[in-house]
């Protein structure tokens, strides 16, 4: 066990690994920084549930027209008895242009706002039914063959992708999941900012983080040129088993430290409290013409929470990985440009597979690939990564792979010859 | 130099190369195939080359007011063929469409749901399944003539005095009727700027390892006691910027033999000031001119990155730190200063000396702080 | 000839060589002290690794520093650890020295074989060195130090990983080399002083103990060098009255040579002091007991 916290020590002390760990965590603050000047205005929709919950039924909704139009009532009286004016609506209010600085108060003009963002949801709120109405899953699937230029028989292996998503479709519809409230996605795009900027950001930096951990590790003895003195030792050759062992838990470390840091001071900043157990395939976190739907029925919580599974387990992955590379390629140096490589190229490669065979979708089976598409897991998302199980799959399957070459290299190391 | 030569034939170590085309190979299909292999891509762009090429042949390098009628009057024609189309088409008249006009509005006119859904199969049909030319063409024509007729000054939300005046200039010249395009312009710069990036990520690779694999082996020992001595720090130094000028030359002839599969060499004296690029200029370049100040940028960010490299090379103690310290640098080098230290070096959003006397500035440091290294170098132990 | 005037070595606050003085002309000399001495200090000092904070050497009359790459073009060093490209083959790197010590690429040409046949290894001239055992290495190290045909050799530790026909080889050819050249050799290895060096310089606590010939050194010693045989049971008293310099066991009884100041006795049998005997007495812990002997 001592000899486990020494090698873990090895990278504690590491003014490397710390340095970049605070300049990574630093750099998710940025990223929500950029984005927090809205945070207040987050609060007009939190405000809605609170009143009236985020279901949107028949109750709820006319209650929410009540609220509203008493507000459009108090928003017309300000406006008239210092402008003379009434408006149908807010929008139309901020669609004349005029100079309203001098007229109104700030604390009016906050109100017409609120009031404006309120109609919004509202409308949009009554608008879900004809909107997904249009929504057909086969005619997704055929712009998706279109689009990539399908033929054949991976032409036929979407359309019955699509085909069986189109049951949890009509599931998604009947069971309402798709009506409720969340902050306006095309508006706000938290979608996109936690599950792709804020993912997209805490994936890269672990794999960073854990390539650089995992090859220090396990090159440590032969860069110091301490390894004749460490492998004829009582624990000897196991030592790698060790460096293995303590590479996982400090990649793991490293990514609940970024993704703790990140999404507390996510979280601190945008109010999430009363919508935690929101359907994810609600309408409004959809932030462009076609809307996301889940694979299957989870809240945003649990959505959540197996988004952040997702992560820690393409960490275990990445790290063996990292750790098979590092002990084929013993330059610390090489290691980290051939694993970048290797990653571009796992991009890279699908491309050349002809698109008239199924061979087509097995370069989407990676954790590379995987890791690059965080927002849309578990959801439909395109000819490839619809299959109900392709996330799923694709972790267990390469979790597998990368444990039996850990291990291989691992009994291989007992075997060779040491200078 | 025969010590400087042993110690770029050190850098270029056979390893290292092959590892450095695989780098390249990758790079090219993750960013650059796509401005090389697919442009134009499709419409409108393909559409506004092949005018812009025509435009080239018949106007020369610049549309003056009596060409930019006949341009008008080319675009006239070819509306009233896409009349003749719609006439001949019932589909259109259904829902009320009786000639281009009509349909160019439709987007904007009250339907109901019925006559929206049949609109929109039709207007997909025309653009995407059968593709009619045509329409394309004409988009991008209208496209064109409308940017050739709008003001420059609205380019700028605030812009600046000095911004307003060189605006002015260039209206006075005329150079805003330059026969050139955003479409061609901008592939060059998405271009410039892939390549560049891949040239600097090659130079980090390839000289990094130049101070820290001897320091680490210990061969300063041998090497600071021969005849040459610390001197091999300068030779060192200069062994890495011709490796670095090597690499960036090669990479920059291949982008250029890759470039010129996308012809548009008959734009090369076209003044880069042109409306319909939206993006305006200090100095009246023609487009050859600009892509010479590019290359020109490219190696002195050559030079600075170099450098820069071989100071970290000298400092870190183990591979870890190497490529852990470089990290952040790079992705800030790509993030912020190569967006706008290559394809940004003459564009008028940046004060006119601001980016030059970056350039001189970063000069200047890197080589005062590479000046005081070496100092160094000659009078420190080596235990 | 090379002269070490007043040199002082410090980091800080911590000593490591104090007001060395010494002159060296033709021959062999060598630098004997136990590690942490300032030996190794003193040895890159002469090959302007490191910079003296006090003092100065001088080669004819001019300050090695000042000289820069007058200097090192006839000086030759090989270091104790020295590193080394894996992937080259000896003439790869003895070649790629040659140029960073300014030895024309014709010259090198010839050289480079000539000195790897004289350190026995022009069987595996183009072998990479990465299978090179530590012997190999190291006379890859003693063939680089010479491409340059120096007027000054600076070895430290040379015969490290040498067998022992390797060592006679190589003191074979420093003899030789050193007819009409300074040979500085640090060493611990006593035997290979014994037979070649013309004098030795004993450093202690950072400065100059002694600097004489063997004869002269081993002189400390005279007469107080004994060699007797002990039973085991009295080992324990015997190590408590004298200085042993070495204990040997053979047919059932101890056989010890140690230093005594005392009247001999009958048993112990006066034999001449060696070069070993000295450095042992001469680096022996303080609170050593059973010796009282003045010091030279």
């Amino acid at each position: 066990m001592s000899i486990k916290l020494k090698e873990l020590k090895k990278i504690i002390t590491s003014p490397v690994i710390l340095s970049l760990l605070i300049i990574f965590i630093s750099f998710n603050f940025s990223i929500i920084y950029e984005s927090s000047h809205f945070s207040g205005e987050l609060n007009v929709l939190n405000n809605i549930v609170n009143k009236f919950g985020y279901k949107i039924n028949n109750e709820s909704m006319i209650n929410f027209k009540k609220y509203y139009d008493s507000n459009l009532k108090k928003m017309n009286k300000i406006t008239y008895k210092k402008a003379s004016k009434v408006y149908n609506s807010a929008s139309e209010f901020f669609n004349n242009h005029e100079d309203i600085s001098n007229v109104y108060t700030k604390g009016d003009i906050t109100f017409f706002n609120n009031l404006r963002v309120e109609e919004e949801y509202y409308y949009a709120a009554m608008n879900i039914d004809s909107v997904y109405k249009e929504v057909d899953p086969m005619q997704i699937a055929e712009g998706e063959i279109k689009q990539y230029n399908l033929r054949g028989e991976a032409a036929e292996t979407v359309r019955s992708e699509y085909r069986n998503f189109n049951k949890r479709f009509n599931e998604l519809v009947k069971n309402g999941e798709n009506k409720n409230l969340f902050f306006m996605g095309p508006v706000y795009r938290m979608h996109s900012l936690l599950f792709h900027s804020l993912f997209k950001s805490f994936i890269f930096e672990i794999i960073i983080l854990s390539v650089l951990i995992t090859a220090y590790l396990v090159n440590y003895e032969f860069d110091n040129g301490t390894q004749v003195l460490a492998y004829s030792t009582k624990r000897g050759r196991n030592l790698i088993k060790d460096k293995f062992l303590v590479s996982i838990f400090s990649n793991l470390v490293v990514a609940t430290i970024i993704i703790g840091t990140g999404l507390g001071v996510y979280f601190t900043t945008f109010d999430y409290k009363k919508l935690l157990k929101v359907p994810i395939s609600s309408y409004f976190i959809g932030e462009f013409s076609k809307p996301y739907m889940s694979k299957w029925n989870m809240t945003f919580i649990q959505y959540l929470i197996l988004g952040i599974s997702l992560i820690y387990i393409l960490t275990l992955i990445f790290t063996g990985i990292a750790f098979f590379m590092a002990r084929c390629v013993k330059n610390s140096y090489i290691v980290f440009f051939i694993f970048a490589v290797v990653y571009a190229s796992a991009l890279v490669i699908p491309r050349f597979i002809p698109t008239n065979s199924n061979a087509v979708f097995i370069g989407e089976f990676t954790p590379f690939v995987l890791s690059m598409n965080s927002f849309i897991w578990f959801m439909e998302a395109g000819a490839f990564n619809t299959f109900k199980y392709y996330e799923l799959i694709t972790a267990f399957v390469w979790t597998s792979i990368t444990s039996v070459a850990s291990i291989c290299c691992i009994k291989n190391f007992k075997k060779v010859d040491i200078y | 130099m025969r010590v400087v030569i042993s110690e770029i034939k050190k850098i270029f170590n056979l390893k290292m190369v092959l590892l450095l085309i695989i780098i390249n190979i990758v790079m090219y299909f993750l960013f650059i195939e796509f401005n090389v292999k697919y442009f134009p891509n499709g419409g409108p762009d393909g559409d506004i080359y092949r005018i812009m090429v025509q435009m080239q042949k018949d106007y020369g390098t610049q549309m003056d007011s009596k060409e930019f009628e006949n341009f008008k009057s080319i675009y006239k024609e070819k509306v009233k063929e896409a009349d003749k189309y719609i006439k001949e088409h019932e589909e259109f008249s259904e829902i009320g469409i009786e000639n281009y006009n009509e349909f160019t509005k439709a987007e904007d006119t009250k339907m109901n749901d019925k006559d929206r859904k049949k609109f929109q199969k039709l207007s997909d049909g025309i653009f995407f399944d059968k593709g009619v030319d045509l329409f394309w063409e004409l988009q991008a024509r209208a496209q064109i003539i409308q940017q050739y007729q709008w003001s420059l000054f609205s380019i700028y939300e605030f812009p600046t005095t000095k911004q307003i005046a060189r605006i002015k200039e260039i209206i006075n010249n005329k150079s805003d009727t330059s026969v050139f395009n955003g479409v061609i312009f901008g592939n060059y710069n998405d271009l410039i700027f892939y390549v560049s990036m891949t040239i600097l990520l090659s130079i980090i690779f390839m000289i990094s390892p130049i101070f820290l694999k001897d320091n680490k082996r210990n061969i300063t020992s041998l090497q600071y006691t021969t005849k040459r001595g610390r001197k091999l720090f300068k030779s060192k130094v200069v062994a890495g910027i011709i490796a670095a000028f090597i690499i960036s030359t090669i990479q920059l002839i291949c982008m250029f033999i890759l470039y010129s599969h996308n012809n548009v060499g008959m734009f090369f004296n076209a003044n880069i000031n042109s409306s319909l690029t939206l993006r305006l200029s200090w100095y009246d370049l023609t487009f050859i001119q600009y892509i010479v100040i590019t290359v020109v940028a490219v190696y002195l960010l050559v030079f600075v990155v170099t450098i820069m490299t071989m100071l970290i090379s000298g400092l870190v103690h183990n591979y870890i730190a190497l490529v852990g310290i470089q990290l952040p640098i790079v992705f800030l080098l790509f993030k912020v200063v190569l967006s706008n230290a290559v394809t940004r070096v003459v564009d008028i959003q940046f004060p006119k000396y601001s980016i030059p006397l970056w350039y001189v500035s970063m000069i200047v440091l890197i080589t005062t702080l590479i000046f005081i290294r070496w100092r160094r170098e000659k009078v420190t132990d080596i235990r | 000839m090379l002269s070490v005037n007043n040199v002082s070595k410090s980091y800080g606050k911590f000593v490591v060589l104090k007001d060395i003085n010494l002159e060296f002309t033709n021959g062999i000399y060598g630098l004997l002290a136990p590690n942490g001495a300032g030996k190794t200090t003193l040895i890159k000092i002469l090959a302007t690794l490191l910079f003296p904070t006090q003092g100065e050497v001088l080669y004819e009359g001019k300050d090695i520093i000042k000289m820069d790459e007058d200097y090192r073009d006839v000086l030759g060093y090989l270091p104790q650890d020295f590193g080394y490209y894996k992937n080259y083959s000896p003439k790869k790197y003895l070649l790629y020295l040659a140029a960073l010590k300014g030895v024309e690429q014709k010259i090198a040409k010839n050289k480079v074989p000539e000195l790897l046949k004289i350190v026995g290894l022009e069987d595996v001239e183009d072998k990479k060195m990465k299978k090179f055992s530590g012997g190999m290495i190291q006379r890859v190290g003693i063939a680089q130090a010479m491409l340059n045909d120096p007027k000054i050799l600076i070895l430290d530790e040379p015969t490290a990983g040498l067998d022992p026909k390797e060592r006679v080889r190589f003191r074979n050819l420093i003899s030789e080399l050193a007819r009409d050249r300074i040979v500085i050799l640090s060493t611990h290895i006593v035997s290979d002083l014994e037979s070649v060096a013309n004098e030795i310089i004993l450093i202690k606590d950072g400065t100059i103990a002694y600097k004489d010939s063997i004869e002269s050194i081993c002189k400390i010693l005279e007469d107080r060098v004994y060699e007797t045989e002990v039973d085991f049971k009295d080992m324990e008293r015997f190590r408590n009255q004298s200085f042993l310099l070495s204990e040997r066991q053979g047919n059932g009884i101890m056989k010890v040579r140690f230093i005594s100041n005392e009247e001999a006795m009958d048993t112990w049998n006066r034999v001449h002091p060696n070069l070993e005997d000295v450095f042992l007495y001469v680096y022996r812990d303080e609170n050593m007991k059973g010796l009282d002997v003045h010091e030279y």
